[in-house]
């Protein structure tokens, strides 16, 4: 039986939809594939990790992604938030500082599970933790601010044969200059961990266009002297504490044209902030802020000694608070902060 | 035999050996409770309080668990594969070696005590009298702030907290021991002496250490190791701190007599046919090995061995007889019971001097304000 032309016509158009309409289908899978994060490496992933201040280190292998996570710092903690590895987080100590509005969401929605800061059976702390109670919290990975050794919450040999991974960011914890390739290797690291090498990259990048803008813009400025203090002026020691050149923030700033006012940092005594507010003009103070040091109590300490006050940043009213997180490198908070820094800056 | 402070010696030459006191006050009325008793009851008591240590954490973990993890891995009756791994670990790996170790340091730290305060002849003397503590923290500063600095890149850079702490705290004995022998007999002044010394100038260095060296991360370290803990524990440590205790504890049982002479004091010793000089030297390396053991490994634990040999006195009198095997078991008490405290008080533990001192100061102030307490010897 022949086929009218009309029916030929009709067979013909509906194979080409059901062809267009397969291929559609077989192109939108195609697609979710290529969204879907390649494979877990079949041996598995190996970073290094600083191990204490010394600069000693240890291996440590990751078979699968984590999926049970602590974070025991503001900077793993906003990484994490930021990267939207939120729902792997299973507690979370020495949470010391306000929270960063990029955050905010992500981080209330984790309050809600793991329960407010220090409340009884929180798995939420903001300071120092136990290793039993960290123990308790069966993590596969801790993200620390302490060294992990016999003088800190344990080696990594004790938390792999309790089937958890430990690490700690270089940009916090190396002995070296804080750069921002020790950046990129946390960021790399991360990236392996949980297998989102193309966020932590793109992170990272964006960090390094931020620092790159502003320098670009800062050039030729005249030399601008910065300080990074940590605390109120101890009245009874008559001394300071201010960060090194070493400190992260600080090669971040100094690479942006600025000068440190005291390159080797540590405890200064009172007189030889005189002597530097003498000679150099301290133009722009920054405050590190954690847990009780805040920015108002040291402000007010600066404000309240006659010597002190007659600094250039105070005088002028150039004063910043830095956050612990931030001043330690690879939070992405600042990616924020570094831009409020160069706005700040470009009032003055 | 008249002794220079007024006492007669009694009749005996080693009249402790029999029991009573040496001088001052008369030990406590325990009713009819005898020394062995007193030991016996302080023995069940150490034993509940070890057992509470390993029962009592900042996880609460059910007592019938407990009881199976520790029957499991002890004896290797029972099963425990219901019991989640973190449990396990938290007892058998945490509490267990924390509890042992809390014992065999309030035992080293009181029996020090007792030798050194016997040794110099002073009631100020604790097991840190000889620049141990100061010593040990020498070593701890440089290497927690200093370390990678003098020693990145070289073999060296491998050395912990721990073995800094070690080698500074043998090494100021040494150099209080080299010092005191200097010109002839060691003598209790010249000990003293040397001991303020060499801890003088390790202070100078560790403080020139804290203040050169700009690390916020190492001073919150720092801090925490000055104050001592038992919470970085294994094993091994347990193991170490063990056999140092236990030789201290097996040579200076017997060494009652000799302790008893020294308590009469230099002259009357010496007449009594002691070497002084050469028991000295002996015991201040055992003593200053068992110290500087317990130091790079727990940090710096203030008080118990200037108290308990105090409260001991109280209560039994100042024979070491009775004094050493009361005193090491009531020390054993006090560690166990300040360790609980410190990783219970408070969402993050708290470092055991601070309770130790806390604990142990207003003991201590009512030790001395009690009229009739008296520390014995010649040299009151």
């Amino acid at each position: 039986m022949a086929l009218s032309k009309n029916a030929t016509i009709g067979i013909v158009v509906v194979i080409i939809i059901v062809v267009i309409a397969a291929a559609a289908v077989l192109m939108m899978n195609n697609n979710n594939g290529g969204n879907n994060p390649d494979p877990y490496p079949e041996s598995g992933v190996t970073i290094t990790t600083f191990t204490d201040y010394n600069g000693n280190t240890a291996d440590v292998h990751f078979d699968k992604v984590p999926e049970r996570v602590v974070a025991g710092c503001n900077t793993a903690l906003n990484l994490l938030l930021y990267l939207g590895l939120g729902d792997k987080i299973v507690g979370v100590y020495y949470d010391e500082e306000d929270v960063w509005d990029e955050v905010k969401d992500e981080y209330d929605k984790l309050v809600k599970r793991i329960g407010e800061k220090d409340k009884d059976g929180s798995k939420h702390l903001s300071g120092n933790i136990q290793k039993d109670v960290l123990l308790s919290w069966q993590p596969d990975l801790v993200i620390g601010w302490v060294s992990w050794n016999d003088n800190g919450l344990g080696t990594e040999k004790f938390w792999n044969d309790n089937g958890c991974n430990v690490m700690s960011f270089n940009t916090m914890t190396s002995n070296q200059y804080r750069t921002v390739q020790l950046m990129k290797v946390d960021y790399d690291n991360v990236g392996k961990i949980f297998n989102i090498s193309d966020k932590t990259t793109k992170i990272y990048n964006d960090l390094i266009d931020v620092i790159n803008d502003i320098t670009m813009k800062m050039k030729g400025r005249d030399t601008l002297y910065y300080a990074l203090v940590d605390g109120a002026v101890n009245t009874e020691k008559g001394t300071v504490w201010v960060y090194n050149n070493k400190n992260f923030i600080a090669t971040v700033l100094n690479g942006m044209g600025l000068t440190n006012a005291f390159p080797d940092g540590g405890t200064i005594s009172l007189a030889k902030v005189y002597e530097a507010i003498g000679t150099t003009n301290i133009d722009l103070l920054f405050f590190v802020t954690y847990g009780g040091v805040t920015y108002d109590k040291s402000l007010k300490s600066w404000q309240d000694d006659a010597d002190l006050s007659k600094c250039a940043a105070i005088k002028n009213k150039h004063t910043l608070e830095m956050k612990l997180s931030c001043s330690y490198g690879t939070s992405p908070e600042l990616l924020t902060a570094l831009q409020s820094i160069y706005e700040y800056i470009q009032k003055m | 035999m008249r002794l220079r402070t007024g006492y007669h010696v009694p009749q005996n030459p080693f009249p402790f050996t029999e029991g009573g006191s040496l001088r001052g006050s008369p030990p406590m009325e325990l009713g009819k409770l005898t020394t062995a008793g007193l030991c016996i009851v302080l023995t069940i008591v150490m034993i509940v309080v070890m057992c509470a240590s390993v029962f009592i954490g900042a996880v609460d973990i059910p007592f019938e668990t407990v009881i199976r993890i520790m029957v499991y891995k002890i004896f290797g009756i029972g099963d425990v594969s219901d019991i989640p791994t973190y449990m396990i670990s938290i007892v058998w790996r945490l509490y267990a070696p924390r509890a042992v170790l809390g014992l065999i340091v309030g035992v080293g730290l009181a029996l020090a005590g007792v030798v050194m305060q016997a040794m110099v002849q002073n009631p100020l003397a604790d097991p840190y009298i000889l620049g141990i503590s100061s010593g040990a923290s020498l070593g701890a500063t440089f290497a927690i702030l200093m370390g990678a600095t003098v020693l990145g890149g070289t073999m060296f850079a491998s050395f912990g907290v721990e073995a800094c702490a070690f080698i500074g705290a043998i090494g100021t004995s040494t150099l209080v021991f080299i010092l005191s022998s200097i010109g002839g007999k060691m003598t209790t002044t010249k000990l003293i002496l040397s001991g303020v010394i060499i801890s003088s100038l390790c202070g100078a260095f560790s403080n020139l250490i804290v203040y050169l060296e700009p690390d916020a991360e190492g001073m919150r370290s720092l801090s925490f190791w000055l104050m001592g803990s038992l919470s970085t524990i294994d094993y091994n440590s347990v193991t170490q701190c063990g056999i140092a205790v236990l030789i201290g504890v097996v040579f200076f049982a017997t060494q009652m007599r000799n302790l008893n002479a020294m308590m009469l004091g230099d002259s009357t010793a010496t007449t009594l046919g002691v070497d002084l000089s050469k028991l000295r030297k002996v015991y201040i390396i055992i003593t200053s090995l068992i110290i500087a053991i317990i130091v790079c490994k727990c940090g710096i634990i203030g008080f118990v061995g200037l108290i308990i040999p105090h409260l001991t006195r109280g209560l039994v009198g100042t024979n070491h007889w009775k004094l050493l095997p009361v005193a090491i078991l009531i020390g054993a008490i006090f560690m166990l019971s300040a360790d609980i405290v410190a990783r219970t008080l408070a969402a993050s533990e708290i470092p055991i001097g601070i309770i130790t001192s806390l604990c142990g100061a207003p003991v201590f102030a009512y030790i001395m304000l009690k009229r009739s307490y008296g520390f014995g010897g010649a040299s009151e």
